[in-house]
């Protein structure tokens, strides 16, 4: 499948805008849950939109569940 | 030391109760003698004001600390936030131009990276880590 220059730019501008305010919440949030390593999940939550599932599974669940025991 | 001196010191020490009868009668109600004991007592009065406490208000020091403490972490975690805005910015830039000027592919292979093979990664190791600080 090809798609064009134009058609990438245009999905490139409105895709980079979400995943940068992605990125930023979850920089936000790892900070504030006092994570050590909160910029790695910055980035990492910057590469892809479903990558902040797997910060939230991580966070709300398995390591939840670590701080509650 | 003139007699003018002399007749000052003995209207102090009178004043301050320190001793008496060192001045003549005669002396003791001329006009100069009578300016004098009126400075003194201006003077006095004057110096009165700084019995009073002027500093008598609480002051919670601690409080105050911490508020400093508080202020100078947020100017610091807002520097952070900046600095990360700026550098995912550009991360995300390179990797615009790269998908842009290189190939498209670029896009859908680093994508199927970070989808199937990101969460097999990150996910053992949250659990490993949560398991290794039970034990």
């Amino acid at each position: 499948m090809d798609i064009s220059n134009s058609q990438l730019i245009i999905l490139l501008s409105i895709l980079l805008p979400i995943v940068l305010i992605e990125g930023a919440w979850v920089f936000r949030d790892a900070r504030r849950r006092k994570e050590k390593y909160y910029w790695l999940w910055g980035i990492f939550a910057l590469m892809n939109i479903s990558n902040l599932l797997i910060y939230l599974l991580v966070t709300r669940i398995i390591l939840n569940n670590k701080k509650k025991k | 030391m003139k007699d003018s001196d002399n007749i000052k010191n003995s209207l102090i020490d009178e004043f301050y109760n320190e001793s008496k009868g060192k001045i003549d009668k005669n002396e003791n109600y001329s006009d100069e003698c009578k300016e004098f004991r009126s400075v003194l007592n201006s003077t006095a009065k004057k110096m009165d004001l700084l019995n009073e406490d002027p500093f008598d208000f609480d002051i919670d020091t601690l409080r105050i600390i911490k508020q400093g403490e508080f202020i100078r972490e947020n100017r610091k975690d807002n520097k952070e936030f900046i600095l990360f805005i700026l550098s995912s910015f550009i991360i995300l830039s390179l990797y615009a131009m790269a998908i842009i000027k290189i190939d498209s592919k670029i896009l859908i292979i680093s994508q199927f990276f970070i989808i199937i093979i990101a969460p097999w990664i990150i996910i053992p190791i949250s659990v490993s880590k949560r398991r290794g600080s039970e034990f």
